[in-house]
């Protein structure tokens, strides 16, 4: 009975562990609703007034 | 409501589409239209407020134009969290245990498989993994965590804590549905929902049985 205990134990354990850590991942993750990309405009940082043309 | 606005309406329900014809009663004229049927999780008060919504229109009360931003807001209503439905379906299968004379041990261990159970099944839906492979799953381990009566010796009524601990995955809707369909006549409806629902308990079956023979449980 001991090595079903045992077997008991990993298997509910890792489902745990796997359910806990994913609720943690999804918590942790930024892709919530409140979360927005800022949109960033690589053309008004990298140019300057010297190598973009207008 | 197709009557009370003067036409005749001819549905025809098949497994993954609906098709409905409407003939206007005076000019003849007539028009078809055919929809696939999406997949959405079972709403009682959406069905609820459709339901009054149409009998709304079919005795005149609403237009058929003021129905139409009530029916946007029926499809667009909030859902009831899934946390909140987590805690029913645990409280709810803990109960079932109880009603099959489940003693509180067994209970405790039935709400912790359900628990358990249904956060996997509700990762899975979110990652939109097949059903059949989730059910399984779920089944699997809700089993596991169910046969913990048997394994550690902590309930008088191991077998009940074991055999309600995957009650929350049997598609009861499907049978319903499908017997319903049957009595209607639609039988090509009432098959693919039979099927639906027999594979669907097939896997459950096959969880069950894996985890019997995992924990070397031998009640038959």
């Amino acid at each position: 009975m001991e090595s079903e205990m045992l077997l008991w134990i990993t298997i509910v354990g890792i489902a745990v562990i796997g359910v806990v850590g994913y609720l943690i991942y999804s918590v942790d993750k930024p892709h919530s609703k409140n979360f927005h990309y800022i949109d960033i405009d690589h053309y008004d940082i990298y140019c300057d007034d010297d190598d973009c043309e207008e | 409501m197709a009557e009370s606005l003067g036409y005749r309406a001819d549905i025809t329900i098949l497994p993954k589409h609906v098709a409905v014809a409407l003939t206007d009663n005076y000019t003849g004229e007539y028009a078809h239209y055919t929809c696939s049927i999406k997949n959405l999780p079972v709403s009682y008060l959406a069905n609820t407020r459709m339901s009054k919504l149409s009998w709304d229109v079919a005795e005149g009360r609403l237009s058929l134009s003021d129905a139409m931003p009530v029916m946007e807001k029926i499809c667009n209503a909030p859902r009831m969290s899934v946390w909140q439905v987590m805690w029913l379906v645990v409280f709810a299968n803990a109960s079932f245990c109880r009603l099959f004379g489940g003693d509180p041990a067994a209970m405790a261990i039935v709400g912790f498989a359900t628990l358990l159970g249904y956060a996997i099944k509700n990762i899975c839906l979110r990652h939109e993994i097949d059903v059949r492979a989730m059910v399984l799953l779920s089944s699997f381990v809700s089993a596991v965590v169910g046969s913990g009566g048997y394994v550690f010796g902590i309930t008088s009524t191991p077998e009940i804590a074991l055999g309600t601990s995957v009650l929350y995955l049997i598609p009861g809707i499907p049978y319903i549905n499908s017997v319903s369909d049957m009595i209607d006549g639609h039988y090509l409806c009432f098959f693919s929902r039979t099927m639906q629902a027999v594979v669907l308990t097939g896997c459950i079956a096959a969880g069950l049985t894996l985890a019997f023979m995992i924990m070397n449980i031998k009640i038959f």
